[in-house]
This record gives C-alpha cells, sequence and structure tokens, in this order.
C-alpha cells in the first residue's frame, strides 16, 4: 500500500526533474567549472598570502611564568626591528606543548630562525644548529664566566650551540611560622630535613615534594641522588644506579614520605605551589614562582615566606632546575640577523631591563651575580642572596651523564620518580624497585 | 508504564547531573578571585565574593576573542568541505558497486586510523613545504582528513538503511544519481547529516594538535592552543581565566546547536517519507 | 542508459577531486608514519631500516607492557559504558516530549566544549586540595579519594573522564538513527500487540545496528588514540598505571626525540583496527534492512 503512494508522489516529482534536465545539465557543467576555479583560485591565494618578507626573524619560545618578561621581549623585538630594518616576531608556547612543536619543526627542517632550547635540547638537536662561539664569547666578555650548567648544556664537542639566557633557581621555599611554630630551624642537610618533616608534620603542616610524573620530581630526585653520592649515570654512559648509596637514598626517602602527604605521587608542576598557596604546607623545593604568585594574591603566607638553599648531603649539596638557551637554527634564512639580535639582547641594558621585567624570574647563569644584585626586583624576595648562591650548586639533572637524547629520554620517562615511587607505595622491594629501574635506564643508555 | 517512566525521569535527572556536574565546577570557579580559589576553607559549590574579572581578563587582556573567530572560521569552513564531500562520498559507496568501491571504503577509515598524535609530526614538512605554515588555510586542507573519514561511514551506514524503492522509483522516471541524490535521499536522511554536520563541527572546535603546531602566531591561533597557551604559565594556571574561557568557547556552540537539534528531532521523523 | 552512465561519471568525478586533494596531503606523512615504525629515527635524523626490532624492543619493556593493559583497559570500559549511557540516554530523549529541546542541548555539552577544558575541569574537580568531590566526602564525614594518587582511582578518573566526554557522541548519534525509523513500523508492531521491551529488542534495536556499529568502531578508534586525557591529568602515572599508547609514544617519540619507537608505540593497534574495519565493513554491507 505505502509503496504505490510513494511511487505516485515522486512520479510527480520526476517530471519536475525531468523539465529542467536539460537546463541542469548546462548548469551543472558550469557550475562544476567555477567550482573548480574557485577551488585552484584559493589554492593560489593561500599561497600568494603566505609569501613572507624576507627580513622576518621568527622567535620560538615559551609562555614565560610571568607574563611581562614575553612584554619586555616584544618591545626589545620592536626596538631591535627598527634599528635594523627588519620584523621580528615572538611566538610563544605553553611549556606542556613545548617539546611536541619543536620536534615538529625539526623533523620538518624549517620554522623559526631563533628557538628556545631547554635542558637537554641543545645537545639532542645539535646538528639543526649553528655554532655561536662568537656570541657567547661576546657575552661571556661583558658578564664573565657562564656557570658550569651552562656549559653542560649548550657547549658540545667544545662548540657552543646555544646561548644559555637564564634558568629559574630552585631553593627550598619554607614557612618562617610554622618552622618557629614547630621550633625549628630551616633544614641545611638532609638529615635535618628529615627531622624538620616530623615534627612539621605533627602540627599538621607537612612538607610536600612531589614523587609523581612531573619535572618537579625529577629535578629534585636527581638533587637527592646526587647529594647521596648515588649517580643513575656516571660520566662515561653507563648505567649505576644499581649502589649502595642509591639504596641509602631509597631508605632515606622512604622514611621521609612517612611525613608526606599521599598527594604527592600525582602532583604535576602546580602540586608544590598549591600546597604553599593553600597555607598548608611548610616546605617545597620549587622556582619563584610560588613565591611571586603570593606577593600579588596571599599577602598573609607572603610576608611568612623564607628560602634556604637545598639541602646537603653526604657528597656534597646539588640543584637541579630548569634552563632557557637561545639556538639558531640551520634552516634559518636570516642567520647574520639572528645572531644580531641575541647581540642585542644581552646588551648590558637590554639584558638587566628583562631580568627586571621577569620580576627576577629569569636569573641570570653567570658566576659573577654582582653586575645584578643592584636590580630593584630582588626586593620582592626574601633572603635573596639564596637565589645568587644557587647557581654555583647548580648542574643539568642527570650530571654528570652525557648530555643528548638518551639523557632527555630518562629524564621524560620518569624512571628516577618512578623506582622511588614503586618502593615507598611497598609495591616493590628495594632490590626490584632498583632492577626495574637498572632495567629501564639500561634500553636507554645501550651502546 | 509510569513505573517505566519513572525510571526514565530518576535515569535523565542522573545523567543531567553527570553532564552539568564540571560545568557548574567551571562556572563557580570562573567567579572567583585568586584568593577565594586558592582557599582551603571555601565551599567548592558558592561564591562568597563573586568577581567578574576573569572573564574580563580574559576578554580585554588575551586574544580571546581572535581565537573565537578563527575557531570559527576554521570549524565552519571545514564543515562545509567534510559534509560536501563525505555526502557525496558516501552515497557513492552506499549505493552504486563501482570498481574499487570496497577499497575506498576502507582506505578512508585507513586514513583516520593513524592519529592524529603521530601523523602531525610528517604533516607539518609537507605544510611547510606547500608555505601554508603558520595561517588558518593549514587547518582548512588538513582537518577534512578527520572529518571525512567518520561522516563518510556513518552516512554510508544510514543510506544503505534507507528504503531503495524510493530511490528506484526516482530512477526509473529519468532522474540521475546525482539528482536522486539530492532531491531524494539527502532530505530523507537529513537527521543522519545533521548528526555528521555536529560531529564534524565537534573535531574541528576542539582540535588542538594541528593548531599548536601548524600556526605560530598568537593571533592567528584557535580557542584551545591560545588559551591554554596564555594561561598555563609554567606551574601557574589561571583558573579563574582559564574556567571562563572553558564556559565561553562551549555555551555558544550549544545554544547553536540547541536550535538546530530541536529542528530535526522535531519535525523531521521519517514523516517524510509519509 | 548512456546519458545515465555519463551522468553518473559526471556525478562522481565530482567526488574524487576533493578526495584526492585531501588524501594526497596525508598520503607521504601517513606512509612515512607507517615507514618510522621500521627504523631506528630520531627526530630530525632518518635512521636506517631495522625491521621489527622496535616492536620486539618495546613488548620486552614492562612500561610497554602495562601500557597495552592500560590501552585495552580503558578503551573496553569507557567504550561500553558510553554505548550503554548513550543508548539509553537516545531512548528517553527520544521518548521524552516535553522541554526536549533544552535537554538534548545540555547532553551536547561534554562533547562540544574543547576537550582540554573540560578535562582542566576535571582536574579542578579531582584535585587532592581544593577538589570539590572529596570536599563533598569530607564534610560528609568520609574520607578523601586518592583520585589521581592510587593506581586504581587514577584509572578510575581516566575512564570517568572519558566516560563523560564520549557518551553524547552515542547519544546523539542514536538519537539521530531512531529519528530515522519509521513511525509505522512501530505502529504495526503495536497493532501485532507487542510490549515496549519487545519493540525495543526486535524492532529499533536491529534497525540501530548499522549505526550502532559504526560509531563503536569510531569511538574505539578514537578511544584507543586518546592523548589529552592521561596527559592532562596524570602524564601516565601515577608509576605508569594509566599510560597509553598516543603517551607513551608521546614520551618516546616526542620528548625523548625516539621518533621510531614513538611511532610503533602509536602504530601498535594498527593492525588490530583495521581487521575491525574490514569486519565490520562486511557486517555492514550485508546488512539489508529492506
Amino acid at each position: 500500500m505505502p509503496q504505490k503512494e510513494v511511487r505516485v508522489k515522486y512520479l510527480n516529482l520526476s517530471t519536475y526533474i525531468k523539465k529542467f534536465s536539460l537546463k541542469e545539465e548546462k548548469n551543472m557543467k558550469k557550475f562544476k567549472k567555477v567550482f573548480y576555479i574557485l577551488i585552484i583560485g584559493l589554492f593560489l591565494l593561500s599561497l600568494i598570502s603566505a609569501q613572507q618578507q624576507s627580513k622576518l626573524l621568527t622567535i620560538l619560545t615559551w609562555a614565560n611564568f610571568v607574563p611581562e618578561s614575553d612584554q619586555y621581549l616584544a618591545k626589545l623585538a620592536e626596538e631591535f626591528g627598527k634599528k635594523y630594518n627588519a620584523q621580528v616576531r615572538i611566538d610563544i608556547v605553553s611549556l606542556n606543548d613545548f617539546s611536541a612543536k619543536l620536534a615538529a619543526e625539526i623533523q620538518s627542517n624549517s620554522g623559526h630562525d631563533i628557538i628556545l632550547l631547554m635542558n637537554y635540547s641543545t645537545a639532542l638537536y645539535k646538528n639543526y644548529l649553528i655554532p655561536v662561539n662568537d656570541v657567547v664569547s661576546r657575552v661571556q666578555i661583558i658578564y664573565g664566566s657562564y656557570v658550569s650548567a651552562a656549559k653542560e648544556a649548550a657547549m658540545i664537542e667544545g662548540n657552543w650551540y646555544s646561548v644559555p639566557c637564564y634558568y629559574t633557581p630552585s631553593p627550598g621555599v619554607y614557612r618562617k611560622d610554622y618552622f618557629a611554630q614547630a621550633g625549628i630551624n630551616p633544614p641545611d642537610t638532609y638529615d635535618e630535613l628529615l627531622k624538620v618533616a616530623e615534627k612539621l608534620y605533627k602540627i599538621g603542616h607537612p612538607i610536600g615534594l612531589p614523587i609523581s610524573h612531573c619535572g618537579d620530581s625529577n629535578d629534585w630526585l636527581f638533587m637527592l641522588l646526587n647529594s647521596f653520592g648515588a649517580k643513575a649515570i656516571d660520566s662515561k654512559g653507563n648505567v649505576t644506579i644499581n649502589s649502595p648509596q642509591t639504596r641509602k637514598a631509597m631508605e632515606y626517602v622512604k622514611e621521609l614520605s612517612k611525613y608526606m602527604p599521599p598527594d604527592i605521587l600525582a602532583w604535576d608542576g602546580s602540586g608544590n605551589n598549591k600546597w604553599i598557596l593553600s597555607g598548608v604546607g611548610s616546605y617545597i623545593i620549587n622556582s619563584m614562582s610560588v613565591v611571586a604568585a603570593a606577593k600579588s594574591d596571599f599577602p598573609d603566607i607572603y610576608k611568612n615566606i623564607g628560602l634556604v638553599l637545598p639541602p646537603k648531603g653526604p657528597a656534597g649539596r646539588f640543584e637541579t632546575t630548569s634552563m632557557y638557551s637561545y639556538g639558531i637554527t640551520k634552516w634559518s634564512k636570516n642567520q647574520t640577523l639572528a645572531k644580531q639580535f641575541l647581540r642585542f639582547l644581552f646588551e648590558e641594558n637590554n639584558f638587566k631591563s628583562w631580568v627586571e621585567a621577569s620580576k627576577g624570574y629569569n636569573m641570570p647563569l653567570f658566576t659573577n651575580m654582582t653586575k645584578f644584585k643592584t636590580l630593584q626586583c630582588w626586593g620582592i624576595y626574601p633572603d635573596v642572596e639564596v637565589l645568587f648562591n644557587v647557581g654555583k650548586l647548580y648542574h643539568l639533572p642527570l650530571w654528570p651523564a652525557p648530555a643528548g637524547g638518551s639523557a632527555q629520554l630518562t629524564y621524560d620517562s620518569y624512571i628516577i620518580p618512578d623506582m622511588f615511587a614503586n618502593y615507598i607505595t611497598g609495591r616493590m622491594s628495594m632490590d626490584d624497585a632498583i632492577k626495574w629501574a637498572e632495567q629501564q635506564l639500561t634500553q636507554i643508555w645501550k651502546k | 508504564m509510569r513505573r517505566s517512566s519513572f525510571l526514565n525521569i530518576i535515569f535523565i535527572v542522573i545523567i543531567l547531573i553527570f553532564v552539568l556536574y564540571p560545568f557548574y565546577a567551571m562556572f563557580i570557579a570562573s567567579l572567583k578571585s585568586p584568593q577565594e580559589l586558592y582557599n582551603i576553607k571555601a565551599n567548592p559549590f558558592c561564591v562568597q565574593k563573586p568577581t567578574l574579572n576573569n572573564y574580563i581578563t580574559l576578554l580585554r587582556k588575551t586574544n580571546f576573542l581572535h581565537w573565537f573567530l578563527n575557531s570559527t572560521i576554521v570549524t565552519i569552513s571545514t564543515t562545509i568541505i567534510s559534509i560536501t564531500v563525505s555526502v557525496l562520498a558516501a552515497y557513492a559507496l552506499a549505493r552504486l558497486n563501482f570498481i574499487g568501491s570496497k577499497v575506498l571504503g576502507v582506505g578512508i577509515f585507513i586514513v583516520y586510523l593513524v592519529p592524529q598524535t603521530l601523523l602531525f609530526v610528517s604533516l607539518s614538512r609537507v605544510i611547510n613545504s606547500l608555505n601554508l605554515s603558520n595561517s588558518l588555510w593549514s587547518l582548512i586542507f588538513t582537518y577534512p582528513t578527520f572529518q571525512i573519514p567518520f561522516s563518510t561511514w556513518l552516512l554510508m551506514g544510514y543510506f544503505r538503511s534507507l528504503p531503495r524503492e524510493v530511490e528506484e522509483a526516482a530512477e526509473v522516471d529519468g532522474a540521475s544519481k546525482l539528482k536522486t541524490l539530492l532531491k531524494i535521499v539527502i532530505p530523507m536522511a537529513f537527521p543522519a547529516i545533521i548528526t555528521v554536520t555536529l560531529f564534524c563541527f565537534v573535531l574541528s572546535w576542539g582540535e588542538m594538535i594541528y593548531a599548536l603546531t601548524f600556526i605560530s602566531e598568537s593571533l592567528k591561533q584557535t580557542l584551545s592552543v591560545g588559551t591554554t597557551t596564555e594561561l598555563i604559565r609554567g606551574d601557574m594556571f589561571y583558573w579563574g581565566p582559564l574556567m571562563a574561557g572553558g564556559l565561553l568557547s562551549a555555551l555558544p556552540v550549544v545554544l547553536a546547536f540547541s536550535f538546530l537539534v530541536d529542528y530535526y528531532v522535531s519535525g523531521l521523523s521519517a514523516g517524510a517519507i509519509k | 542508459m548512456r546519458r545515465k552512465l555519463r551522468e553518473n561519471l559526471i556525478g562522481f568525478s565530482f567526488i574524487l577531486p576533493s578526495l584526492i586533494i585531501i588524501f594526497s596531503l596525508v598520503t607521504i606523512p601517513l606512509i612515512m608514519s607507517f615507514y618510522l615504525c621500521f627504523t631506528d629515527s630520531q627526530i630530525g635524523k632518518l635512521g636506517r631500516f631495522i625491521g621489527i626490532s622496535n616492536f620486539k624492543l618495546l613488548l620486552e619493556n614492562s612500561v610497554f607492557q602495562i601500557t597495552i593493559y592500560n590501552s585495552l583497559l580503558f578503551t573496553f570500559i569507557s567504550v561500553i559504558l558510553k554505548l550503554l549511557i548513550g543508548l539509553g540516554t537516545a531512548l528517553i530523549l527520544y521518548n521524552l516530549k516535553f522541554s526536549g529541546k533544552s535537554l538534548r542541548a545540555i547532553i551536547l555539552l561534554p562533547w562540544v566544549i574543547p576537550s582540554v577544558f573540560g578535562i582542566l575541569g576535571w582536574l579542578w574537580i579531582l584535585d587532592p586540595l581544593y577538589g570539590s568531590l572529596n570536599w563533598i566526602f569530607q564534610y560528609f564525614g568520609f574520607s578523601k579519594i586518592p583520585w589521581l594518587s592510587s593506581i586504581f582511582w587514577a584509572r578510575f578518573s581516566i575512564i570517568l573522564v572519558n566516560t563523560w566526554r564520549g557518551f553524547p557522541f552515542f547519544a546523539i548519534g542514536f538519537l539521530g538513527a531512531l529519528v530515522g525509523i519509521p513511525k509505522e513500523i512501530y505502529e504495526a508492531a503495536s497493532i501485532d500487540g507487542t510490549n515496549s521491551f519487545q519493540k525495543f529488542w526486535f524492532v529499533t534495536f536491529p534497525l540501530l545496528k548499522p549505526t550502532l556499529l559504526v560509531l563503536t568502531l569510531f569511538s574505539i578508534v578514537m578511544t584507543i588514540s586518546d592523548f589529552s586525557i592521561v596527559y592532562i591529568l596524570t602524564r601516565g602515572g601515577p608509576v605508569n598505571s594509566t599510560h597509553v599508547f598516543a603517551t607513551l609514544a608521546y614520551q618516546f617519540g616526542l620528548s625523548g626525540g625516539q621518533i621510531g619507537i614513538g611511532a610503533a608505540i602509536s602504530l601498535f593497534m594498527f593492525p588490530f583496527l583495521i581487521f575491525s574495519a574490514i569486519f565490520i565493513l562486511r557486517i555492514i554491507s550485508k546488512e539489508e534492512i529492506y
């Protein structure tokens, strides 16, 4: 029944179609032509509009914790552009997404002229960077020599492949009032840290050090290992994690973890910041982001913050944090201009103003910090001498392991934080946890 | 009957709570100042001192409106392109048995199988060599690659389930395949086409990895990348503006679609055949 | 007849150029991505062909083994949950007559909001210090749940967010299909005296099968290759218990520069997915409803 009805209805429709079928054919042909012309036209238009001026200098950098730092850089770029008759464009990328963006540029062998290289990236992508020895020598003439960490990151086989700009010191950040309440001084050694942790736990304001998949975990645990004389990888690239010193470090962290909240197993980079800013936490090891945030939004916490050097262990005192360098890419068509820009960036007035604009967050990497001590920005930091002294203790996380892809992969695989986490949660025995880490490291560092 | 509709209502209420809870949380967070947001004792379900600062910061001090516009341009154009191609391709694959139709069907699917998180690395090389980098065109050309496979397949399944007799009737009366498609099949398949339009829209609206890779300049960025780049700086999350951004990126779309959804569900049931 | 053939050719030579333009964009990168699995390439350094060494290496690595388990676990549970909740929602929305419009729009919300914002919203809800769910539990005297720091709860959270985000996909897909079912069929069934459950099982469900298959297939592909949820919430932790293919591939391939291994991880599920596709395509071709 329904079928017949349908047929009738569409019979009318089809006669309607037939009437216009001849016209439709012609229209269809016209339409097709127009469509193809449109497509080709759009394509060509895109090619034309994408042509860039030949003198455009592009810089890829991260979205600095302090937006004013980026703003200053943009201002500097404009100045430079006027002076050298060029256009400078600064593109920012979020820190989390940075490795993906950088990898895509390297893989496609095209992109920005100047790129940000953090920690091991210079060594990893050395083949896509041009040597910048001339720029670095100029910088070291003005400011004195770089700290050793800068050389670890940017000097490869005797040549500088990027210009180290700054790092973000991560000392101990503590609540003076909670420490006073517990009747203790800020810890100078790891032994003291353990004692202090217990007392602070008892007054309901524990310390917080992450043991999770985040950069902060890697940083403080590598600091710890080095301070105990334990080395995950030696200077020749051999896996040396299985050692009595590592065992001591593991035992230590297990003890310490009793006095820390279970949340540390899941913290991301902002976990320790929140720990202090919530008013709950009493001690973290972190960059000055937490101090800056406290200053702007939490005056009660801010006035009680103190800084202390990271703790000392049996084998010394170590610091690990993030380093930021700029390199010039091989594919860049503006290499001379890029070098000029870097030199311009490091002119005394400019560089100092940049540090000032960043409110001291961008800490220069020179052994002699006298030139910078007169800046105003340090005013917001308590115990600012701590910040100046941390640089000498600074090493790349896997130091003394050779810088390169294996070090980067080790860091990004969170093998060390996982090793500790497996043990302190009781999931694995100490032997198994260390063996697991050893296996993982061996796969990465095999020759 | 009464019992089952009571159960229905309970189910829907639970679903609604499930759906809306994060939005409510985001809404509250977007109205809180940092002091209140980070106050460990504060009630996360209400705001003591609501402030619009987060929205103001987002709209005035970031390029949010640019990002919104860019996302809109890319999404609308890619959706149009993808729907057009998919409808034609799906009809061809569903009704015509030309040589290689099965292979083409699976081939389209294979393109979809390689995850964007891997493809983007090699794709960026192609985009750069075509001089499309740092331009919305790079997205307009690449988004259809994941919109089309899905749309084609869904429409293919749907077209197959439509009664052949109607199309056969039209063809007997002299209409070509293309006209049959345009005049008869598309109106009958309208619900599926709206569904697929929505999917293409959503896939494009929230896409991040290609936008991050192919576009570098902040003004040309799309919503997801621009907002997170500006508001997640290192280890500092600007939760207030971030949540505001999230809400502002969802609500207009939902409002626009609430009209469309109503249109297809209410009127155009297969009663069109009648 | 000849005119018809010509018209057909005109019509369909219409699609092919568009398809060609688009797929030519991805063919080379696609082949490149495949090829990378079998090399020891690094970012920027095309390596040598090493056969299936990458796969051997990965299969022996305990972290990759967990990753396989996680990916399959998350996909299996999430897809089933999304399907069931989506189907239930679609059926109820279809039957509801009152204020349907706003309800349908609301159901869309988790799917429409750009993924990254939705996940960040959940990150805030699940935060150990500030999370609102824990706040509710503590208010009623229960203890906090370690949403992201315990292995079980971290996996639970990933599945929860995945389901939240993805069930509207099924709901709207099913709703579109339900609407396409002619009402006469139900009327005929009522005349034959079937109850609602039988109506569903013998009438609705078979008609929904093609849609169900396509939605499920695409959901499997989307879920198994998902990156953002794990990356933003846990970055694979605690102790790799939430790592999925995409996040592990990111870790090895993009952060660590080992793109050959990264590709091998990303494409590990590829053969399985191809077979599923062919299998489902066969079923859909055989489905002749009328």
